[in-house]
């Protein structure tokens, strides 16, 4: 099996390269025949008999490599001539020396530590296989050497434009092809002594199927060591099976043969269709039970809706785009984020005049300032960046370590959503998936799986770390009032819960609030010890029902176009007060839907509440705090610098 | 589940035999326009109109919600108020006024405001939804009843039960004798004289237009495959016909109606103001279902969003071609558009979702 698994290991190298060796069954009955006439009947010492062994090896690798790789020959023809070409080599030798051979007997140490001895506490063979196997593995997926392979595999063309050697690429994969074959002769050699030109007549076929059958790919770009050794193992599995099974040593090839048929033909399909497969079976949407929805019909209910948000002043209308939060930096002025990527800035008593602060490049959905007046922002499918008086930008948090267990990888922050800073300069934030970037949050509500998580960065270490994992759309983040605990929100569940980050309840998780009518957007403390929780839409009862029922989400999915799947109404605009208690004290509405929908984020500023929302066109300004407003608009001209 | 990978199985093997999971969309003659919110207003303190009749005299007479009104000019009187929606109106050959009332049947009206009921039921069944009249000039009235298993007001839970109860009934004016000519039929909301043998269908589950021979009793489909749910027939200029249709179909809805279990826990556990479906306003609650497209951005809905109601009118010849439509898209107020005909080329049109009359002066 070692024998078999090192040609497999060389093979593997070859496909991922994106070529085929066919002669190292024939390359290794030559190795194996020179090995055994050099140390019995040349009588050389072993290590110089390994040397010309393996050298023997090298020697017809670098011939195939020459060949294909600057002659430009095809692998298949090529190998194929080589392999009669080192068949009639091993039946020439055979003919000389078949009958010297029969009588010279030697012994020697080293040969039998070759043929019998231990590495690692197994057989020689095998415990060279494996480090072997360990070095392939370390140099396929670590190495500058094996990603230059499966790059040139991949795509020789892509490979070209990105400056790699085509050439000596593939010349150095059949040369190491030929290495493994010159070691897996030499022990075959020191296993059976056997002379006979008969040796590893039909391996390639046998190597072929272990590679296959491992899951290398044979258009190429795809496989690993690993991948190799498993095949090479199910192999000899069958071999050794129709072995004890005592049937006719002829119907191995026969089942070799339907195997590799087999696997050919799925890793043909599987090849052209991976793409497609994994799309489909990538979302896999979950099973949510809601508690009943608060009717916010009801007359008199604290949700009653009413029009104090209708009227609403206008800042940056029509010069804005999705302005998902604002904030308001020492001097008065507003910023914005847009959905072009960039945030804008707005001053004048009548925020008349906008400019654009910066260019960022995604979708800003979190901003704050810090002590220093540094914007930190999270920017949905990048991560959580800082921006500093002087508007020059720098990222701060991109990624995370990722879980070692996750399939998918989680390390990078897909959907930075809100963020908050604490007084020890800590920024807490949160992704709203690891699975699903920047725009792609309706398949995150779609899904609607813990796959979110609420993270902070230290400023101190410029360490991200993960404080709550497993959230269901983790959105608004607010840090209490007395700097002891962090609220975030979770928009599908529609609940916030509390996180304790200093005191003797440090650690622990519990409900802040939960069952609202709406989907809990960002968070903000307000003026007067409380917090302000904005809806970025309604729950339905109709989409709650979807949430029961996860195969028909999937149908949804996979037969419409996403503008007609179901979701929450977010075609209203709620914004609600909170005490630190977790009571609802205060619910503002735009009843008639004319200045605001998706409102995804308040800032209470000096009585005022500026208003954001994920599609509007706008920031709104409405009075809320006590005695008549002190600066009413007089509509002054909006301006704006791009 | 196990029926849903045979039919997977049963399509991949013959083709021919999978549903039509898609919807028509609105092309030709029938592409959208805004031509439906540039109409004049004629009256728009009527709560929920549904349908209206042209009096000999010229006269417009609207049913709905809140009785029957005459609109003369500028003069607007109510006849009157019954306890129940008045959901179809039709004129006789003597100016008599015959009103199809919800769960009471067809009606008679006097200018006076009597009320004298006329039919109530048919082969032994009650006709509680009487959503459609047209008579002849002979004397025979023709009615659609629009479900023989729900009312009026359970429009929806027949739409989701997939309902094909509706028939079509004749009713002779003078020796009172009433016979079910058609029976099983999806939700029949149109009736209009054609000629002298002929009569017009249209059925709005089915999304289907037909002519029907009544000496022959047989019927041929004029275009079937609808890309909205048909109302009500007139008679246009030229030999055509004017129809109206109350919602436009949406392939989220028609997703739904393959989704059995889904609909049933719906129908059950949900208000049905609040079900997925075709409506004739779109009524801004929180609860209401919203479709991603519906999304409002920039303060817009925007008009390709796939619709939860619809205002669309327009006209097809005797073959059932299509020639004139007029729209009103998503964002519209001016929606679940029941009722349209025209008098000396000038075409009236019902939004109920917008409680309002319009008008246009077509061509003719």
């Amino acid at each position: 099996m070692a024998e078999i698994g090192l040609l497999c290991l060389g093979l593997t190298v070859v496909l991922v390269a994106g070529g085929i060796d066919v002669s190292i069954g024939a390359m290794y009955g030559l190795v194996n025949m020179v090995a055994v006439i050099m140390y019995r009947e040349a009588r050389l010492p072993v290590s110089v008999v390994a040397v010309i062994a393996i050298g023997t090896g090298l020697i017809c690798g670098a011939l195939n490599g020459l060949m294909i790789a600057y002659l430009r020959t095809r692998p298949f023809i090529t190998t194929l001539v080589t392999l009669l070409l080192f068949r009639s080599i091993t039946e020439y030798l055979e003919q000389i020396y078949s009958s010297k051979l029969a009588t010279g007997i030697r012994d020697n140490g080293a040969w039998s530590f070759l043929s019998s001895g231990q590495v690692l506490g197994m057989p020689t063979a095998f415990g060279m296989y494996l480090i072997v196997g360990l070095i392939i593995h370390l140099v396929l997926s670590r190495m500058r050497f094996g990603w230059r392979v499966t790059a040139v595999g991949s795509s020789r063309t892509a490979a070209r434009r990105a400056g790699m050697n085509l050439k000596s690429t593939t010349f150095s994969v059949y040369l190491l092809s030929g290495g493994m074959v010159g070691l897996a002769g030499l022990l075959q050699a020191a296993r059976l002594e056997q002379n006979s030109s008969g040796t590893g007549i039909g391996l390639e076929f046998t190597v072929l199927t272990a590679a296959v059958l491992g899951g290398v790919s044979l258009t190429g770009g795809r496989g690993t060591a690993a991948r190799a050794m498993i095949g090479t193992l199910i192999v000899a599995v069958i071999g050794q099976g129709l072995a004890l099974k005592n049937y006719n040593s002829s119907v191995y090839p026969i089942v070799l043969a339907i195997v590799l048929l087999f696997f050919v033909t799925i890793d043909l399909k599987w090849g052209k269709n991976r793409n497609r497969a994994l799309q489909k079976i990538f979302m896999v949407p979950g099973f949510l039970r809601m508690a009943p929805i608060p009717d916010v019909r009801e007359p008199g209910s604290i949700w009653a809706i009413n029009n104090r948000l209708s009227d609403s002043k206008a800042i940056g209308l029509g010069i804005v785009d999705g302005p998902e939060d604002v904030a308001l930096d020492r001097e008065g002025r507003l910023y914005c984020g847009d959905r072009r990527g960039m945030i804008w800035r707005f001053s004048g008593d009548e925020f008349e005049h906008g400019e654009v602060f910066a260019h960022v490049g995604g979708q800003p959905l979190g901003l704050v300032f810090d002590a220093d007046q540094n914007l930190n922002v999270a920017i949905a499918g990048m991560g959580l960046y800082q921006i500093n008086p002087s508007g020059e930008i720098s990222a701060l948090s991109t990624e995370v370590k990722r879980s070692w267990y996750k399939i998918v990888d989680d390390s990078a922050v897909r959907m930075a959503d809100d963020l908050d800073v604490a007084n020890d300069g800590k920024v807490y934030f949160s992704d709203a998936s690891t699975r699903f970037g920047g725009t792609e949050f309706f398949l995150e509500v779609m899904e609607t799986r813990p796959n979110g998580r609420l993270l902070c960065y230290d400023p101190a270490t410029k360490k991200t770390t993960v404080v709550v994992k497993n959230c269901l759309f983790p959105n608004g983040v607010v840090v209490s009032h007395d700097q002891q605990s962090v609220l975030f929100a979770s928009t599908v569940p529609c609940r916030i819960d509390r996180i304790w980050i200093a005191g003797p309840k440090k650690g622990k998780i519990e409900t802040f609030m939960e069952d609202f009518p709406g989907l809990v957007d960002n968070l903000n403390r307000s003026s007067d010890g409380g917090y302000w929780v904005a809806f970025a839409g309604m729950r339905t009862p109709t989409f709650e029902l979807t949430l029961r029922h996860p195969a028909f989400r999937r149908r949804m999915i996979k037969t419409l176009p996403i503008d007609e799947w179901l979701e929450q109404n977010l075609n209203s605009s709620c914004l609600v007060k909170v005490t630190e208690e977790g009571e609802v004290i205060d619910c503002l509405w735009d009843g008639t839907r004319k200045s605001h929908q998706v409102l995804t984020s308040m800032r209470e500023h000096n009585g005022y509440l500026y208003l954001g929302g994920l599609t509007n066109n706008r920031v709104g300004r409405v009075w809320v705090g006590s005695g008549p407003e002190p600066h009413p608009f007089i509509d002054k001209k909006v301006e704006a610098n791009v | 589940m196990k029926n849903r990978t045979l039919q997977l199985v049963g399509e991949l093997l013959r083709p021919n035999t999978s549903k039509r999971r898609s919807i028509p969309v609105f092309d030709g003659a029938m592409s959208p326009n805004d031509d439906l919110d540039d109409f004049e207003i004629v009256e728009n303190a009527i709560t929920e109109p549904e349908d209206l009749a042209m009096l000999k005299g010229g006269e417009l007479l609207i049913a709905g919600k809140s009785g029957i009104h005459i609109l003369a000019g500028s003069k607007k009187e109510i006849l009157v108020t019954p306890s129940n929606e008045v959901i179809s109106i039709a004129v006789g050959p003597n100016n008599q006024i015959f009103a199809g009332i919800a769960d009471v049947g067809v009606v008679q009206i006097g200018f006076d405001g009597s009320q004298e009921v006329v039919l109530n039921s048919s082969g032994g069944q009650p006709l509680r939804v009487p959503s459609s009249m047209t008579i002849t000039p002979e004397g025979q009235l023709f009615v659609t009843d629009a479900s023989t298993v729900h009312r009026w007001d359970q429009r929806p839970r027949d739409l989701m039960t997939n309902g094909a109860s509706g028939r079509l009934i004749q009713f002779d004016l003078s020796s009172g004798k009433s016979t079910e000519i058609m029976s099983e039929l999806a939700w029949p909301s149109g009736i209009c004289v054609a000629s002298s043998d002929q009569l017009v269908l249209a059925e709005s589950w089915a999304h289907q237009i037909s002519m029907f021979d009544i000496s022959r009793g047989s019927r041929t489909v004029l275009k079937s495959g609808l890309a909205a749910y048909p109302a009500r027939v007139n008679l246009a200029s030229g030999g055509r016909f004017w129809l109206t249709f109350w919602a436009a179909r949406n392939r989220f809805v028609e997703f739904v109606l393959t989704e059995d279990e889904f609909r049933k826990e719906m129908i059950e556990t949900i208000p049905q103001e609040f079900w997925i479906g075709p409506a004739i306003r779109s009524t801004n609650e929180p609860w209401e279902p919203m479709q991603i497209g519906g999304m409002r951005h920039h303060n817009k809905v925007k008009p390709w969003s796939p619709p939860r109601s619809y205002g669309l009118c327009a006209r097809f010849n005797k073959n059932g071609r299509f020639d004139t439509s007029f729209h009103a898209r998503a964002g519209s107020i001016r929606h679940g558009t029941t009722a349209g005909i025209e008098k000396d080329g000038v075409l009236y049109v019902v939004s109920r979702g917008g409680s309002l009359i319009m008008s246009k002066e077509v061509a003719s």
